[in-house]
């Protein structure tokens, strides 16, 4: 009789390892040093650790309001408050590379250049496994319409971030586009040498609770998610890596079935901070009872 | 007094009663490493939403803790879902918690020669466990200060001194007829001079104009902030605000106890 540790959870993509698929959303684990303080969370027991939002000056982010819950999720306006690429290289990214997982380091810019710049100082940098490229925000010299509503933009950021680096690079799509285009945006990505895609990023609100402009995350968008993947799969071969709502188990099992490779858990890691734990334990005891060897039984059962 | 670990577990309801009008008192036995002596007044522990529809964790205030039974006092207003299915549980119920969280203080009493502890509200829920603390160290050196709508709304604080205990109610009903804050402005004549601790509780108005008037007199101030979380442990900076100084500091992680003259009450919104 095997025992759950002895399930191999592990996966692969875009030339990163991990020994199971569960990995911190970013925005949702900073960069791991209070997740690390909570008794019972083991962050080396995680697939990946995915970086709050870096950007290439330190930020603020916006004035309160900044969350509330909203149709069984919650709304968030953060504004990308962070200390900057140069702090976060030096400071943080040592500290999250010691659990000895991969650390996927989480980068927004506000111009092409921008994103280039900070590819270029993480690729010389210690501790970064992959680049997490967020396309979701607004292009300053584009109307401060997001990167990642248009195909050719979208190709041309990660174009240039290819350039500059030998990093896996992972985009990660909004969801705020036409359905008939995300699959174009993804196609597009993915020639212009992305090695993965994660999605979706927030969905975006207007006017709740005192917040003008927010990103929906949590229960509310988790059909969303799985819709846009299901569309995705058909436009790339790159592997996907899902996110949107997943709170147990049997979510990570619909977003792998639907075709990812990697899940990452986010809003559901603040109201119960040992989720993405309790996620990994039970994928494995899911494993175990429905006699599955390796989790690419499960990928892309459902059409 | 930032504990080495935030503990996570279940914490059992030891009893859940009504103390005033919407008001209610739960008393909880907190899961097994989390040792209440470890909490210092000031923090705060998270619960786990009891409605399935909430994203959020729910913070609340420790209100007091007992060293001889190892349990924790939180006080809560029904308002919403949450504190309606809170007011709901029984003895004998396990509930998610997590903390000790965020930054406590223990004041000196020695600097002092008075500790004013002003509570406006639910406000008055973490000043109950300061002034457990403060007599323990030193003995009518606490004066609270509780400030409600009405006389119903009061809750019975038990406090080591009732004679330190000064009640204002919007109503005059019981108390000052009128705001705490009013009732503070009177109570300071006469002090200008003495070395005087404030710590202050309750709505940002009622602690913006404590602290200002702290100011002039050359009064110690503290303030503990309260904002919504998502997760009161420091990640989501949903409840991050921008200091005097320009720095951005978590209200959860960094607070929620802050000198009164470090906020720019401007960024509380």
């Amino acid at each position: 009789m095997r025992s759950v540790n002895q399930i191999d959870l592990s996966v692969e993509f875009a030339g990163l390892k991990l020994q199971n698929p569960i990995m911190a959303a970013s925005g949702c684990f900073g960069y791991g040093e209070e997740f690390a303080k909570i008794e019972g969370f083991d962050p080396c027991r995680l697939g990946a650790i995915v970086s709050k939002g870096t950007t290439l000056l330190p930020r603020d982010g916006n004035l309160q309001p900044r969350i509330c819950e909203h149709q069984g999720g919650m709304v968030n306006s953060i504004g990308l408050e962070n200390p900057g690429i140069d702090v976060v290289l030096e400071e943080k990214v040592p500290f999250m590379a010691w659990f000895g997982v991969p650390v996927i380091l989480n980068i927004s810019g506000f111009t092409i250049e921008e994103f280039a710049i900070m590819a270029k100082k993480a690729n010389s940098a210690k501790g970064v496994s992959a680049l997490e490229v967020n396309i979701s925000c607004p292009n300053v010299h584009g109307g401060r319409i997001p990167f990642g509503c248009d195909p050719l933009i979208a190709g041309q950021v990660t174009a240039a971030v290819r350039e500059v680096t030998d990093l896996p690079i992972i985009v990660k799509l909004t969801p705020n586009v036409d359905e008939g285009i995300i699959g174009v945006i993804a196609q597009a990505v993915e020639a212009a040498g992305a090695d993965a895609i994660s999605m979706i990023n927030t969905v975006k609100v207007e006017n709740v609770g005192g917040i003008k402009i927010g990103g929906l995350s949590g229960r509310p968008i988790k059909q969303t998610a799985l819709n846009l993947i299901k569309i995705v799969r058909r436009f790339v071969s790159v592997p996907i890596i899902g996110m949107g709502g997943i709170y147990n188990v049997p979510d990570v099992i619909e977003f792998l079935k639907a075709g990812c490779k990697g899940v990452a858990v986010g809003t559901a890691n603040f109201s119960n901070p040992l989720v993405m734990m309790e996620l990994k334990d039970g994928l494995g005891k899911y494993c175990l009872e429905n006699g599955i060897q390796n989790l690419s039984q499960l990928r892309g059962t459902e059409k | 007094m930032d504990s080495e670990k935030n503990h996570v577990g279940k914490a059992e309801v030891i009893s859940n009663i009504k103390v005033a009008k919407d008001t209610w008192q739960l008393t909880l036995e907190p899961p097994d490493r989390f040792v209440v002596t470890d909490c210092s007044p000031g923090q705060f522990i998270c619960l786990a939403p009891l409605d399935p529809n909430s994203a959020m964790s729910r913070p609340f205030s420790i209100a007091s803790i007992s060293t001889f039974n190892g349990t924790l006092k939180l006080i809560y207003k029904l308002v919403g879902a949450n504190t309606k299915l809170m007011g709901q549980l029984n003895e004998g119920q396990q509930i998610k918690i997590w903390g000790p969280l965020g930054n406590g203080l223990i004041p000196e009493p020695n600097l002092y020669d008075e500790i004013w502890l002003v509570g406006g509200g639910m406000g008055i829920a973490p000043l109950r466990f300061f002034e457990r603390v403060i007599s323990e160290y030193q003995e009518d050196i606490a004066k609270v200060f509780y400030g409600a709508k009405s006389k119903d709304e009061i809750v019975e604080l038990r406090l080591h001194s009732e004679d330190s205990l000064e009640i204002a109610t919007d109503d005059g009903s019981a108390g000052y007829h009128g705001l705490v804050t009013h009732l503070f402005f009177d109570k300071t004549a006469g002090y200008k001079g003495k070395k005087i601790l404030v710590i202050t509780c309750g709505p940002n108005r009622m602690m913006n104009q404590i602290a200002a008037l702290c100011g002039l007199l050359k009064f110690d101030c503290y303030v503990i902030l309260e904002r919504i979380m998502a997760c009161g442990i420091g990640v989501c900076l949903g409840c991050s605000i921008k200091m005097k100084s320009g720095e951005m500091k978590r209200i959860c992680h960094d607070g929620p106890v802050f000198k009164a003259e470090e906020v720019d009450w401007n960024a509380l919104g």
